[in-house]
């Protein structure tokens, strides 16, 4: 048998080991394609399953994810990476939404006595100079939008010309926030350019993040769990606030600007008031 | 961004090109374009039908990752192989198992299932044996070696892509694939079968 094949020519050789691949029972191809797509709407992209890192191309990545998204409809609880993936590219400029393990415990806003000096609404979340709405419109860059839905704010707050928040107390249809007691709603107008992060949210595991459509714009809700917040001081510092309103938070793009909208409120009333700005 | 539906008529670089501008439905139509012949490499190396399948996932992942470093114009599938074959041979090496093993396990259950495609018990024994005889000489020689004459042989991979899936220069992969064979054909002596 042996001495036969010695005697083979690189011809019957070639033949013998096409042969012998003919006969490999090779496994059932498995349908890759189905779990490919599943895994890339995971983000699994970002790690590979040893956790190396590999590099992703996250426009192309989001895009799956947001298909993703479109298909699950309403919620989906998505992977910590996928909301990584998500964050870097929402396609809203100077936002970035970071999975976290472990959110640290907030610092309650002091609760104040009915005799306290009566302060605005936010004056405790350090959100700026409180400005009067008038003030606020001449000192920043774009034009300010307010929700015609709730009228005029209860206090305005100015970071710098590009960064402005308009706080409304709590009211019979706005539930206190979480966090604040003096603030039912906080809207957070950013004039963001494309590569800076003015804000970051950490999203813990039990977190949801899902897309929304706020008008034409696309949008993403967070709810279902306390979030921590980052933001960006005027000197262009990190900050992690431990104050901050955390509660549910829309954010979304309009007129060239990043908004954010944090309340007690569910998506659709966050969606309707968000709609509602002029 | 999706655009108009794909049909899977079109080719490689209209897919890559689509799935560059965020279309998952055409890198879907890739990755059912590839998937055996990527699954297939993946189970030479892994010798495990639920590692390939894992293997060729990651792989498929990895491709789609890397879509913005790949050049349009070059062919998909020897890079995909390329990645395959890369991502098999990482993991097999953390996992310290034996792909040939398994092809000899799954070469003995073909032919334990499918007794009937020789023509005569004979020389069905006949070609049994010289394919035990085959398979101890490919046992006893190096990865690479096998590698070349699996691709080769096996799959009926391109010069090209044998190139890129032994991570070798294409105009090496003629002389690696003799020498592997010089070096099969060694093992084919009573010496070489009897260590194997």
């Amino acid at each position: 048998m042996a001495d036969q094949m010695l005697r083979w020519s690189d011809a019957e050789l070639e033949a013998a080991l096409r042969s012998l691949g003919a006969r490999v029972a090779y496994p059932p191809t498995p349908d890759l394609a189905e779990s490919v797509r599943a895994q890339l709407a995971q983000g699994a992209a970002l790690m590979s399953s040893r956790g190396r890192v590999v590099v992703l191309w996250p426009r192309v990545l989001a895009a799956v994810l947001v298909a993703a998204l479109l298909v699950a409809g309403a919620a989906l609880a998505i992977s910590p990476d996928a909301r990584e993936a998500v964050a870097q590219r929402l396609g809203l400029r100077g936002v970035a939404i970071t999975h976290v393990e472990q959110l640290p415990t907030p610092t309650a806003e002091p609760t104040r006595t009915a005799t306290s000096t009566p302060e605005p609404p936010g004056a405790a979340l350090n959100l700026g100079t409180l400005s009067a709405l008038a003030d606020a419109r001449a000192r920043l860059s774009f034009g300010l939008l307010v929700p015609s839905a709730l009228g005029d704010p209860d206090a305005a707050y100015i970071v710098n010309p590009r960064e402005v928040s308009l706080v409304y107390a709590p009211r019979a249809t706005l539930p206190r926030a979480p966090q604040s007691a003096s603030v039912g709603l906080l809207l957070t107008e950013f004039h963001a350019t494309l590569d800076e992060t003015l804000f970051q949210k950490g999203v813990p595991p039990n977190a949801r993040l899902e897309e929304v459509r706020v008008g034409a714009s696309r949008g993403f809700f967070i709810s279902g769990a306390p979030h921590s917040f980052f933001y960006r001081d005027a000197s262009g510092t990190v900050h992690q606030d431990r104050s901050r309103l955390a509660g549910n938070t829309l954010l979304w793009e309009q007129n060239g600007l990043t908004l954010r909208l944090e309340s007690a409120l569910d998506r659709d009333e966050s969606i309707r008031i968000a709609e509602s700005l002029r | 961004m999706e655009g108009r539906p794909l049909e899977a008529t079109q080719p490689d670089s209209r897919l890559i090109e689509h799935a560059r501008q965020g279309n998952a439905a055409a890198f879907g139509l890739l990755v059912q374009r590839y998937q055996e012949v990527a699954f297939r490499v993946a189970y030479l190396i892994a010798g495990d039908a639920h590692d390939a399948e894992d293997i060729a996932q990651d792989a498929f992942i990895k491709a789609y990752a890397g879509l913005a470093r790949f050049r349009s114009e070059a062919p998909f599938r020897p890079w995909l192989l390329q990645i395959v074959a890369n991502e098999a041979r990482n993991r097999r090496r953390s996992a310290g198992r034996r792909a040939h093993l398994a092809l000899r396990a799954a070469a003995d259950q073909r032919n334990a299932v499918s007794g009937d495609a020789a023509p005569s018990p004979e020389s069905a024994a006949l070609a049994d044996e010289q394919r035990h005889v085959l398979l101890d000489a490919l046992d006893t020689l190096r990865e690479e070696d096998r590698q070349a004459i699996a691709y080769r042989y096996f799959l009926d991979l391109s010069e090209a892509e044998m190139a890129d899936a032994l991570g070798c220069a294409r105009g090496t992969v003629k002389s690696r694939l003799s020498r592997a064979l010089a070096r099969l054909r060694e093992q084919l002596t009573p010496r070489g079968v009897a260590r194997g």
